[in-house]
């Protein structure tokens, strides 16, 4: 059971990380692209 | 390639060099707006759309500059496919949002303590249980739902309010054959049946078994929206399911309805005295 829960835990914080990653690199290609056009 | 690093450093490390508090805040709100967005496709298994998303925006962004477009043809091209992506998950995006507004309702609940004796809340369960098992007994199909949130008003007027005690005898009767009620489903509010024959709104689901029929839908759409439990007995067979967040769970026994009403009882509505 506490196993189980570790893993999803784990898996939670690895799934907003990604995200966190991701949101960013995108914000700065959008944002690179309004300030070029 | 020495053509790429030049227009880099000429023209994108410039807008870096260049920020004002406008920029940062631009920045930070798209930042944010696409983080919920992904986090929110995320929780709903949809990691597929996001990488999809995620190639959509790289593409429209490198052809804006290529082809030099307008701001507002890539405004639209942005938008739209945030527009897709808001009509598909229509049904997430719902559930994400009422569920937002019960939590908070619940914390309100319990700061004004939802005061029911512990006595109370073992008699409401064995009410219920007995109930779920004299009909499964009898093939008398059922539904119930244990609601933890404030019910949209018209799932409510759908039916019609009783506002009574629970008692196993007013469950049994209420789905008898036959009576005007027996085919909607019943609200059960803390210890009380809020309503019954109530409509609920159909899962769209299109892998569910086929021996699933429109009760076993209703339970199961109900808890894609609202989070709420619903406990569905068949018709047919007399199974006993439980439905909670768009998932149905099968051939539940008394200990297993004990359960999970105890988790409604005790978790979702935080009573206290346990």
């Amino acid at each position: 059971m506490n196993n189980g829960n570790e893993k999803s835990t784990k898996s939670k914080v690895l799934r907003v990380f990604i995200n966190v990653i991701v949101s960013f690199l995108l914000a700065t290609v959008v944002f690179i692209t309004l300030n070029l056009i | 390639m020495a053509k790429f690093i030049s227009y880099v450093t000429n023209n994108i490390v410039p807008i870096f060099k260049n920020l004002d508090g406008v920029n940062i805040v631009t920045y930070v709100l798209l930042f944010l707006s696409i983080f919920v967005l992904l986090e929110m496709l995320a929780k709903n298994n949809a990691s597929k759309v996001s990488v999809w998303l995620s190639l959509y925006v790289i593409a429209i962004s490198v052809l804006t500059i290529l082809l030099k477009f307008d701001k507002t043809i890539y405004f639209i091209l942005l938008c739209s496919f945030i527009i897709c992506v808001v009509v598909m998950f229509s049904t997430e995006i719902k559930r994400s949002v009422w569920n937002t507004k019960s939590s908070k309702r619940v914390s309100i609940e319990t700061a004004n303590s939802v005061k029911m004796a512990s006595k109370n809340v073992n008699n409401c369960i064995n009410e219920i249980i007995k109930a779920l098992q004299n009909m499964s007994k009898n093939d008398i199909g059922a539904i119930l739902v244990l609601s933890n949130t404030k019910i949209p008003g018209s799932i409510i007027d759908s039916g019609v309010k009783i506002d009574s005690d629970i008692s196993s005898a007013l469950i049994e009767s209420i789905f008898f054959p036959k009576t005007p009620l027996h085919d909607g489903a019943i609200i059960i509010q803390n210890d009380k049946i809020q309503a019954a024959g109530c409509f609920l709104p159909l899962s769209q689901e299109g892998d569910l078994p086929k021996e699933l029929g429109t009760r076993h839908r209703a339970g199961i759409g109900v808890t894609e929206v609202l989070n709420v439990t619903a406990i569905i007995v068949s018709e047919e067979t007399g199974i006993i399911s439980i439905a909670r967040g768009g998932k149905i769970t099968r051939y539940a026994d008394s200990e297993m309805l004990r359960q999970t009403l105890k988790e409604y009882y005790w978790q979702d509505l935080l009573v206290k005295g346990k």
